[in-house]
This record gives C-alpha cells, sequence and structure tokens, in this order.
C-alpha cells in the first residue's frame, strides 16, 4: 500500500479539495518569483541543487540532449512545441554528461505544465532496462508550474555507475497527476492525465 | 475596505505594487485571490473542463493568472483607477482561454460571464473521496481546541500564515509546527483507515477523454 501522502495532498485533504492557506502561500511564493512549485521531498539518490548554483546553472546551460527524435508534442493535438522540455548537466561545458554530474530538467511552463515523469533507456538496451529518474523512489514526482518562463527543476539527477557510457533515449512525460512506475512501462497511463510527452537524447561519456 | 477600492485611496500601495515590491504583491495577491479562485472555478465549471476544476489545476491556474498581473508590464499598465479585480478577472479569463485551447477545447465565446457574477456563483467542491471525507471528519472532531483554531484558520478560512499567527497570537514557526501536527495525524489517520493513495487515484472517476495520450513506453522493469 502507498501511502506516500505528499504534503500538498494533505493540504488538499484538510482543505476539503478546495485551496487552503498553506496551497495560498505556495501559489504567492510562485507567482512572486514565477516559478515553479518546489518538490516536496527528495530522493536518497536525487541531488538537490542548491539555489545559487541553480542559478548558475541557468547562466552556464548547456543542452545535452541531442537534437530530439521526436518534437514535444501536445497531447491535446493543437500542435508541436519544439524544446519545450531539455535535458543538461549543470557542470557540463560541453554537450555531455559524465559522472559525477547532476542531469537536470528545464521545462517552458508557457507550453508545458503538470507532473513530470522521466526516465532512460540506453539506446541498444532493452526496453526493459529503464533507469528511472522521476518518480523517484520514494514516489516523489516533480511538479511544473505553468508560467511564463522557462523553469529549471530544482531537483536533478547524479549520474551514476547505472549510466554506462554511451547514447541514451530519455522519455519525459507531463501529466495532470502524478503517475507510477507502473503506469508508464505498459498502455496503463490514464490517457486523460497524461499533458504531453516526448523524447530526448542524451549522451554519458567516461 | 473592498478590495476593489483599494488602490483608489492607497497611493502608496499602488506606488510599490508598480515597483514590484514584495509586500504589495502579497498584499494585493490577499486581498483578490478568493474571489480569482471562485471566478476561476465558474469559468472551467462553464466550460466543462473537470480537470482544470482539480485542486492542482487550479493552483496552476491560480499562479499563472498572478504571475502575468505581477509582470512588469501587466503592472505598469494598470491605469490605478479601474476595478483592479476586473482587471484580474480578463487575466484569469485569457488563462483559462488559453489552457482550454492548449487542450484542443473549444473556448468560452461569450461575454456573459462578467467576473463578479460568476465569482459570486457556488463554487462549493463536492467531487471528494466519500472515504477520505469520513476520515477527515473523524479526525476533525478529535482535534484538541489549539489545533482546531488553527485548522479554522488556515484551511477553512486559507488565511495567510501572518493573518492566522496574528489571530491565534501564535509566533509563526508554531504555527508551522501545528500545520505539521495536522498533516502527520491526518496520514496516520488514513494509514489506520487502509486508504491506499495508489487505490484511491484508480477508483476516481475517470476525466473526460480530452485528449488522445498514445502508450508511453512499451513494458520494462523499473530499477
Amino acid at each position: 500500500m502507498k501511502t506516500t501522502w505528499s504534503d500538498a495532498e494533505l493540504d488538499q485533504i484538510l482543505a476539503r479539495g478546495r485551496l487552503g492557506g498553506p496551497a495560498y502561500d505556495r501559489i504567492f511564493e510562485g507567482a512572486a518569483r514565477g516559478t515553479g512549485r518546489r518538490p516536496a521531498r527528495r530522493a536518497a539518490w536525487a541531488a538537490l541543487i542548491p539555489g545559487a548554483a541553480l542559478a548558475s546553472a541557468l547562466g552556464v546551460w548547456a543542452l545535452v540532449g541531442h537534437a530530439p527524435p521526436q518534437p514535444f508534442r501536445s497531447k491535446g493535438g493543437s500542435g508541436v512545441q519544439p524544446a519545450a522540455v531539455q535535458i543538461g548537466c549543470a557542470a557540463a561545458t560541453r554537450a555531455v554528461c559524465r559522472a559525477g554530474d547532476t542531469l537536470m530538467f528545464k521545462v517552458d511552463a508557457r507550453v508545458a505544465a503538470g507532473y513530470l515523469a522521466a526516465y532512460a533507456v540506453r539506446a541498444g538496451g532493452g526496453a526493459n532496462e529503464r533507469i528511472w529518474y522521476f518518480p523517484a523512489s520514494d514516489g516523489e514526482t516533480p511538479f511544473v508550474h505553468a508560467g511564463p518562463d522557462a523553469v529549471v527543476l530544482d531537483r536533478g539527477v547524479a549520474i551514476g555507475p547505472e549510466h554506462a557510457p554511451g547514447d541514451y533515449q530519455v522519455t519525459v512525460v507531463l501529466s495532470a497527476e502524478p503517475l507510477r512506475r507502473a503506469q508508464l512501462e505498459g498502455a496503463g497511463a490514464p490517457a486523460a492525465s497524461v499533458r504531453a510527452q516526448t523524447t530526448l537524447r542524451l549522451r554519458v561519456e567516461p | 475596505m473592498s478590495a476593489a477600492a483599494v488602490f483608489p485611496v492607497d497611493r502608496d500601495l499602488l506606488s510599490a505594487f508598480r515597483r514590484g515590491q514584495r509586500e504589495a504583491l502579497e498584499r494585493v495577491y490577499r486581498l483578490h485571490v478568493r474571489t480569482i479562485e471562485s471566478y476561476l472555478r465558474a469559468l472551467v465549471r462553464r466550460a466543462g473542463s473537470r480537470d482544470l476544476g482539480q485542486p492542482s489545476a487550479m493552483a496552476d491556474l491560480l499562479q499563472e493568472v498572478f504571475a502575468r498581473a505581477f509582470s512588469d508590464r501587466a503592472r505598469q499598465a494598470y491605469d490605478g483607477v479601474r476595478d483592479y479585480g476586473g482587471y484580474l478577472g480578463t487575466i484569469a479569463r485569457n488563462c483559462v482561454i488559453d489552457q482550454l485551447r492548449m487542450r484542443g477545447r473549444e473556448v468560452l465565446t461569450d461575454g456573459s460571464d462578467h467576473w463578479f457574477e460568476a465569482s459570486a456563483a457556488t463554487d462549493r467542491d463536492d467531487d471528494h473521496d466519500p472515504q477520505v471525507t469520513t476520515v477527515l471528519t473523524a479526525y476533525l472532531a478529535d482535534l484538541q481546541p489549539p489545533l482546531q483554531a488553527v485548522y479554522e484558520q488556515r484551511f477553512v478560512r486559507g488565511c495567510s500564515q501572518e493573518e492566522a499567527s496574528a489571530t491565534l497570537g501564535l509566533s509563526r514557526r508554531s504555527l508551522r509546527t501545528a500545520e505539521e501536527h495536522l498533516r502527520r495525524g491526518l496520514r496516520k489517520a488514513l494509514v489506520r483507515a487502509g486508504i491506499s493513495l495508489t487505490e484511491l487515484r484508480a477508483s476516481e472517476r475517470p476525466l473526460p477523454q480530452l485528449v488522445a495520450a498514445a502508450p508511453v513506453a512499451s513494458s520494462g522493469a523499473p530499477k
């Protein structure tokens, strides 16, 4: 049984499905900053990027996903939104990630928002050899607020030994509700919940 | 003082707001947020968009409305004379239209949803899981008076931490501790009642098929 009710979910219940004071507080902080909502918790493997480092990363953002094999596609069918999602390594000075780097996710919140799920599959590897990023092992899923700017998640992924050198395809899904891994492993993802998805290429070097 | 009347009589607030001072932004936000939330609920209900009425989506919409309203261009564009609630209402309506268009839905086409008329409509959300409602009701009934007071201020009235702290005579740290206590207690009550978050989501009524999503990926074992 999953019991990892997030603070935001508990706040919704306490407010009987409405927005209570804590939610109003979070909304104001997001509106005043024009940035996304912070995730409630971090996973053991995920690196929480400090604010200063995040600002630095924004300044030296390097897109390490190669030209995406398919552009970001709104599931509403209203068109294609290229480069709405990008992935990159904060420490990268060129378009690669190395062991020890932090993989980050950047979302153009003007065109895409919601709970972000992501996983990688190594090129040439089996589809069952997935490296899960989000939801994290504790079930936590980052949330991207709709907003006027691009948002870099303040939760990154430490590139560790599970990332053997090579090319990867990283699938990113944005949904109205947090999705479980099991829902993303087959045709089980609730169609109405998925707002958009894309696949990006990532290269990991030794 | 009503929210609508604050700018014409408080020129200092208007000046600080135009400069983007945080205190001014927050004061304006607190004055209007609940009315705008009600208006947004009325709009999405009219549009038949159940997913936009979900709390998380509503939080998205509200944040987008105020992010737009707090942009430098929007702050400078407000003349300080017109009803600011109506100004926000126009932004809110545009946000809903944008979201509906992104979902491939028909947009609101008539102008009869004047913002304060719509916001006056009932916005009670009755669409809760009955199991959760039962647990919540029992949990709240057993709360000690101090925690009940915190609950009332923060989750029923939707007061800010500052407002609630002042009303209850608590430090903000004590207030946050009490909120954590409320969450922790509810979490335990839900677990004791055997309510699984996973099962709860699975049992929710399916959302309207607003979009057609392809399978995300072929099957595979999570790491």
